[in-house]
């Protein structure tokens, strides 16, 4: 009744002045990056960047590092991730914390009480890849009358070295969860990545498929001829490998494309990417496929906390030769692969929209282009775009 | 509110409103009983001005107009049309409206009733961007962009009772409720539940000169709204919006919810003074309102919270039933806030639910509302005028602002319109006859998208921070509202009305109602667009 009568009078009294209050509307805290402890070079802190995303809403906030390694920033409360990335001449720098919230009166950790005005993000460095996704086209088209069609998705690796790469067994296949906006991925901080479903390898004896510098190899999830078939009209028949095995139903390849094999059976009689946000990876087992696959009781496992259910294959964080973490809008989800693999994510908005993400251009040379490889996708991909792989002749 | 609870409240009112509508003529003999026959509702609302007000306990001082009847009662059932491209961007290309209404005014001994029960099912053509029944109560909403045929059926119960407690003193009670449904036919669908409960009881004091009154008020407004699509062959994208179109989007996968609660609570004190033939009413009122924009789930997640509150003056004079001038002003602020907010998992249940930390203002929007009305009546009777004419002015003034750091987006809008109405009573011994022509108009002025920087940033930056906002902004959608808002505009109606007394010893009329309105825009991006409204009433009173 008390309250009741405050408020009344309260409302009476000051009813027409409630004030928009600007100080609760932002907060300043710090950032500070910390390198590895075993890393000993003197690096130039102030050519790496920092990038606040907010989870809720299309907006970032970006600034460079001071000498001592921090940087202030003056945000909105809310959800954050953060995300260190720069290619400097010391290495690739990656960090990501991705998601913290931020409140009025400080940075709420894990831990509720816990709350500061900065927020530490560890550095893991990185040596630039070879072996690089140009484009990921996963979310499909449509048909001619209006269908969903998810057919006509690939993924085109480049060569972004002036070296020949050889593609004779490396593996290709996406990372579990299959989406990014799962809210119950229980493998979070492990120390290595379990892939979802199916595992394709290359096929070759180990000379026979090499990729030249500035060279692409595209592997088509139906490499056919999709022109008039949907909205995309990709003739993926030029595709350089298909998604085909006999045994899966819904498969299509023609005949002068050559088979990926697929080296884990998973579950399902077909395969496919998620249209919505995949996470694609392109590795090499360190002991070789053969002996990786013979391995077992060190590489299938359950679900963290379980000791039945469905067995994933898990790879080494350090075989990953390049992977991407995408998602279906700029929103971030679940953040799949560690920093040091991809500390962001590349983004296509609109399920059956007939757009892909491209990597970014860094150099054009006389003979190759580079493309820009800082393991952070949010920085090296353009989002959204038109799909134009490098297909065969 | 428990469905129980609402059923109960429902039944109690429905009982009220019909015991009203169907109570039993009083067996005194009127005194005059052919004067009845003039009896309106306009003139039970002027002749006792705290029935405009917020204090039930207001309703004693119908002994005035009740002299002659201890009941005025009117059943009506109205079909209306509207159509026009002149229209805000919520509103539909044409709207069908059917309507019943039962409204009661009468006294049992020493205690004053009022019951009102309304009925009306909308049928509006071609609707978007109606997530919520009511778009503008607030800045967060859950909509798309596909136009769709609408409906909407809503029943209303409104009752109030004011009993004398003893020569001075006098208390009532106010008691609303209202709930609607509406559902939007074309993909993507919303079904929007809506109910409304307002509770307002009252004291007040009367003495010769002066009358003075209190009241408070709660009041509850609840909305579900539910997105659905039913063909699954191309997808759909569903927006939420939070103040000045600033959205972000997901393309739809199944189901989308929503819920919105809003608790308003405040206060009202009403001064009357009269003297002779001149009588000047006053009420201030204050109200601050809460409100939670969430899911439906028992996860907590919310999408934004609200806060409003409200100072409202009216005031209003009459001299002999002859002049009369009435006049209000409204200042109201609303603020919109993001809900801050993290998943956890709760270690007991085993479920992940958001919990609360914080939460930050991002939307203001301050309002200012007035109107004046100067009204000369020249009486035929006490109880209706042979003519009398109004002339008035209303108007807004409105500034909203949405606030991402460290830009703030700022509208403004200016709205004043001038009004002249006139209405002639023609009466014969079987029927009267009430034509009432009209003319506005309004000008509208105001600056769409005013961007500001809060402190200061390199250069680069707020250029790429505004580059990137500006796609999370749906101008085409904010520039159609804010051309609507500030049009000038020629506004030109005329309402008639025909009166058959067809019981003069017991007061009984029947009333058809005619109304035409024709509103033409006279400026900017919708000038020469136009929409038209009619509507016809027929009805009877007792």
């Amino acid at each position: 009744m008390k309250k009741i009568l405050f408020l009344l009078i309260y409302t009476l009294l000051w009813g027409s002045c409630l004030n928009e209050d600007q100080a609760s509307s932002v907060f300043t805290f710090k950032i500070i990056a910390a390198l590895p402890e075993d890393f000993t070079l003197d690096v130039d802190m102030t050519k790496i960047s920092v990038r606040i995303q907010s989870r809720e809403k299309p907006v970032t906030y970006q600034q460079f590092l001071e000498e001592d390694g921090t940087a202030l920033f003056t945000v909105e409360p809310g959800r954050y991730s953060a995300t260190i990335s720069s290619r400097t001449p010391d290495g690739i720098f990656n960090g990501l914390e991705s998601e913290f919230l931020l409140t009025t009166y400080g940075v709420v950790g894990a831990d509720k009480s816990d709350v500061s005005n900065s927020l530490t993000i560890n550095l893991e460095v990185a040596a630039p890849g070879g072996l690089i996704f140009r484009e990921i086209y996963y979310v499909g088209s449509q048909t001619q009358l209006g269908s969903n069609y998810s057919r006509d998705i690939y993924v085109e690796l480049y060569n972004n070295t002036d070296q020949d790469i050889l593609l004779d067994s490396l593996c290709f296949g996406a990372i579990y969860p299959a989406n990014g906006i799962s809210s119950t991925f229980n493998w979070v901080g492990m120390d290595t990545i379990a892939i979802f479903q199916m595992l394709w390898m290359f096929p070759g004896t180990g000379q026979d498929y090499p990729l030249g510098p500035g060279e692409s190899a595209v592997i088509a999830q139906n490499a056919i001829d999709h022109t008039g078939l949907c909205t995309s009209n990709l003739n993926l028949s030029k595709a350089h490998f298909g998604i085909y095995d006999p045994l899966l139903t819904g498969h299509e390849k023609h005949p002068d494309v050559p088979a990926m094999i697929r080296i884990v059976d998973g579950q399902g009689s077909a395969y496919s990417l998620s249209v919505n946000s995949p996470a694609v990876v392109v590795f090499r087992p360190a002991m070789g496929v053969r002996a990786y696959l013979n391995d077992e009781d060190k590489w299938l496992r359950y679900q963290p906390g379980s000791t039945s259910g469905t067995r994933y294959w898990h790879i080494a964080k350090s075989w990953i030769l390049d992977g991407v973490d995408c998602s279906n809008g700029p929103t971030i989800n679940v953040k799949r692969f560690p920093v040091s693999v991809d500390a962001g994510f590349a983004y296509t908005v609109g399920s059956y929209s007939g757009r892909c993400v491209r990597r970014k251009v860094e150099e054009v040379l006389p003979d190759r282009i580079v493309y820009q490889d800082t393991n952070n996708s949010s920085e090296d991909f353009e989002m959204t775009v038109i799909p134009s792989p490098r297909l065969r002749p | 509110m428990t469905t129980t609870m609402k059923k109960y409240i429902t039944g109690v009112l429905a009982l009220l409103s019909c015991s009203l509508l169907f109570a039993q003529e009083p067996t005194q003999e009127a005194v005059v009983p052919s004067l009845k026959n003039y009896y309106t509702y306009d003139y039970l609302l002027r002749s006792n001005f705290w029935l405009q007000g917020n204090n039930a306990a207001g309703l004693v001082f119908n002994d005035k107009a009740l002299e002659l009847a201890d009941a005025y009662s009117q059943i009506d059932g109205t079909i209306a049309y509207n159509d026009g491209p002149f229209r805000n961007i919520y509103t539909s290309e044409s709207e069908q409206q059917y309507k019943l209404n039962a409204l009661s005014y009468l006294k049992f001994d020493k205690i004053y009733l009022y019951g009102n029960f309304t009925y009306d099912y909308n049928f509006r053509k071609e609707v978007k961007w109606n997530g919520l029944l009511y778009p503008t109560s607030s800045p967060f909403m859950l909509a798309d962009s596909i136009p769709g045929n609408q409906a909407i059926e809503r029943f209303s119960f409104d009752a109030g009772i004011a009993l004398p407690i003893n020569k001075y003193f006098s208390a009532g009670v106010y008691m609303d409720y209202t709930v609607a449904s509406a559902a939007k036919q074309k993909d993507l669908r919303n079904k929007n539940t809506y109910m409304n409960l307002l509770l307002r009881p009252g004291i007040n004091f009367r003495s010769p000169h002066w009358n003075l009154g209190a009241s408070f008020t709660f009041e509850r407004t609840t909305e579900k709204i539910e997105y659905s699509q039913y063909e699954s062959g191309t997808a759909k994208s569903i927006f939420s919006l939070s103040g000045l179109w600033f959205y972000t989007y997901d393309t739809f996968s199944s189901s989308e919810n929503r819920r919105k609660l809003d608790d308003r609570i405040g206060g009202s004190f009403q001064v009357e003074f009269i003297t002779g033939d001149f009588k000047y009413y006053s009420e201030f009122s204050g109200f601050y309102r809460e409100g939670t924009f969430s899911e439906t789930g028992y996860n907590n997640q919310q999408y934004g919270d609200t806060e409003a509150a409200a100072f409202r003056y009216d005031g209003k004079i009459s001299y002999a039933n002859q002049f009369y001038l009435t006049g209000y002003i409204d200042v109201s602020t609303m603020l919109g806030y993001k809900v801050i907010q993290r998943s956890e998992r709760d270690p007991n249940a085993g479920v992940s639910i958001w919990i609360t930390y914080d939460r930050a203002n991002i939307y203001v929007q301050n309002k200012t509302e007035y109107g004046l009305a100067y009204t000369r009546a020249k009486p035929r009777t006490e109880y209706n005028n042979s003519y009398d004419f109004t002339i008035g002015m209303k108007g807004y003034n409105m500034e909203s602002a949405f606030k991402l750091y460290p830009l703030k987006y700022v509208q403004r809008v200016e709205y004043r319109e001038a009004y002249l109405m006139f209405n002639e009573n023609f009466s014969w011994k079987s029927g009267m006859l009430d034509i009432n022509p009209g003319l506005a108009y309004g000008m509208g002025s105001g600056t769409m998208n005013d961007r500001k920087i809060m402190n200061t940033m390199a250069a680069t930056e707020v250029d790429e921070f505004i580059s990137a906002l500006q796609t999370w902004q749906l101008e085409p959608e904010l520039a159609a509202e804010f051309a609507f808002m500030t049009s000038d505009r020629l506004n030109m109606g005329v309402h008639c009305r025909y009166t058959y007394f067809l019981s003069k010893s017991k007061g009984y009329n029947l009333y058809g109602d005619f109304r035409y309105n024709y509103v033409r825009a006279l400026s900017d991006l919708l000038k020469d667009k136009h929409r038209s409204y009619f509507s016809l009433t027929v009805g009877f009173s007792f």
